[in-house]
């Protein structure tokens, strides 16, 4: 799928602003969907990353809080993992089907009385395209909305 | 308890820190941390100029990969790669809600006096981080002028494409240009360094087309 070198210029400069998280909107909404179908492209944010990472190492040491890895381990201790992703299709599936079945029952205080209820959690689905995402969200916070909202062409 | 040294392959240590977070094991997050707190805190800090404000991006990408750690896969690069990228990202974000009622202009012109060559800063004594540091600041300094402007105030500054451009006083195709054809130049200098990702347009016979460089 990967257009003629000479055009592929254009997307191989995107692909540097994407990993660097400083794509304007539009080039964004009009990188997304192409990084999501060309390897060329997936290579070249994976290169980008590591030119990155490479660059933070003449950082000035520095060191969080103690107080930091505590938050971290309650944080952690509160939180439910995400079931694997959902395999493309067929049956590879079968491994890991009952653990992405398990629903959760979270106890929560009903608004109106305050009294205690039990409420079903079910498994976030899985987001087509999310194989391309750089940052899975968090909360709606970190989310970063797919840009003009417009899937994936496929 | 000392720290992990990183090598650039992709530590087979990270790898098994994966799996064991994949496998619900919460202490593997606790060995995560250990090993890449220092690093992490020292981007988002500098990113973000703001202890507090770093922590909590910190607090943020770690339990994320707890949450989600199906989301790194090898075709990602490295996972310390992968998870220093997460740190960018979502200090880069907080940067500009940060800054969205506030003037950037003052931080900005920091940021061009920092995306200079510098010299010996403080560095742990260990030898591994001496080395990268080391070909890190000869690698920066190879770069044209404009090239590593554009990819230090984006890197370091947080800064999108046509806030360096403006900041730059160039058009924003030229800031596009510059930031693909640093970041080669970039690959090439640090080697190893910069991790064993290849088959992008950073590297191999397409680096070569375009006068890029």
């Amino acid at each position: 799928m990967t257009p003629p070198r000479d055009d592929h210029e254009t997307f191989d400069e995107l692909a540097v602003g994407w990993a660097l998280h400083a794509l304007e909107p539009e080039d964004e909404a009009l990188f997304t969907p192409h990084l999501a179908a060309c390897p060329r492209c997936t290579r070249t944010v994976a290169e980008t990353a590591e030119v990155m990472a490479a660059l933070a190492g003449d950082l000035p040491p520095a060191e969080p809080s103690e107080g930091l890895r505590d938050r971290l381990r309650d944080a952690v201790e509160r939180t439910e993992q995400l079931p694997p992703p959902a395999p493309a299709a067929g049956a590879a599936g079968q491994v890991h089907a009952e653990e992405r079945l398990v629903l959760r029952l979270e106890r929560v205080q009903r608004p109106a009385d305050g009294e205690l209820v039990e409420h079903l959690v079910l498994p976030a689905p899985r987001v087509p395209g999310r194989a391309h995402r750089l940052v899975p969200s968090t909360g709606a916070d970190s989310l970063r909305p797919p840009p003009g909202a417009a899937p994936p062409s496929s | 308890m000392t720290r992990p040294a990183r090598r650039p392959e992709g530590d087979p240590g990270d790898a098994d820190l994966v799996l064991r977070v994949r496998a619900g094991d919460r202490g593997a997050v606790d060995d995560l941390y250990d090993r890449f707190r220092r690093p992490a805190f020292a981007l988002a800090r500098r990113i973000l100029a703001d202890d507090t404000l770093a922590e909590d991006v910190v607090q943020d990408v770690f339990l994320t990969v707890w949450r989600d750690p199906h989301a790194y896969d090898r075709s990602r690069g490295s996972f310390s790669s992968w998870l220093m990228a997460m740190v960018h990202h979502k200090a880069v974000d907080a940067v500009r809600r940060e800054e969205a009622h506030r003037r950037r202009q003052s931080r900005a012109e920091d940021d061009l006096v920092l995306s200079a060559p510098t010299d010996a800063r403080d560095v742990e004594d260990e030898a591994w981080s001496r080395v990268v540091s080391e070909r890190v600041r000869l690698a920066l300094g190879a770069l044209p002028d404009a090239q590593r402007e554009a990819l230090t105030l984006a890197y370091y500054g947080g800064y999108t494409q046509r806030e360096v451009a403006a900041l730059t006083r160039a058009p924003l195709g030229t800031v596009k240009t510059r930031m693909l054809a640093g970041m080669r130049r970039l690959k090439e200098e640090l080697g190893t360094v910069a991790g064993a990702s290849a088959g992008g347009a950073l590297s191999g016979p397409a680096a070569v087309d375009g006068g890029a460089r």
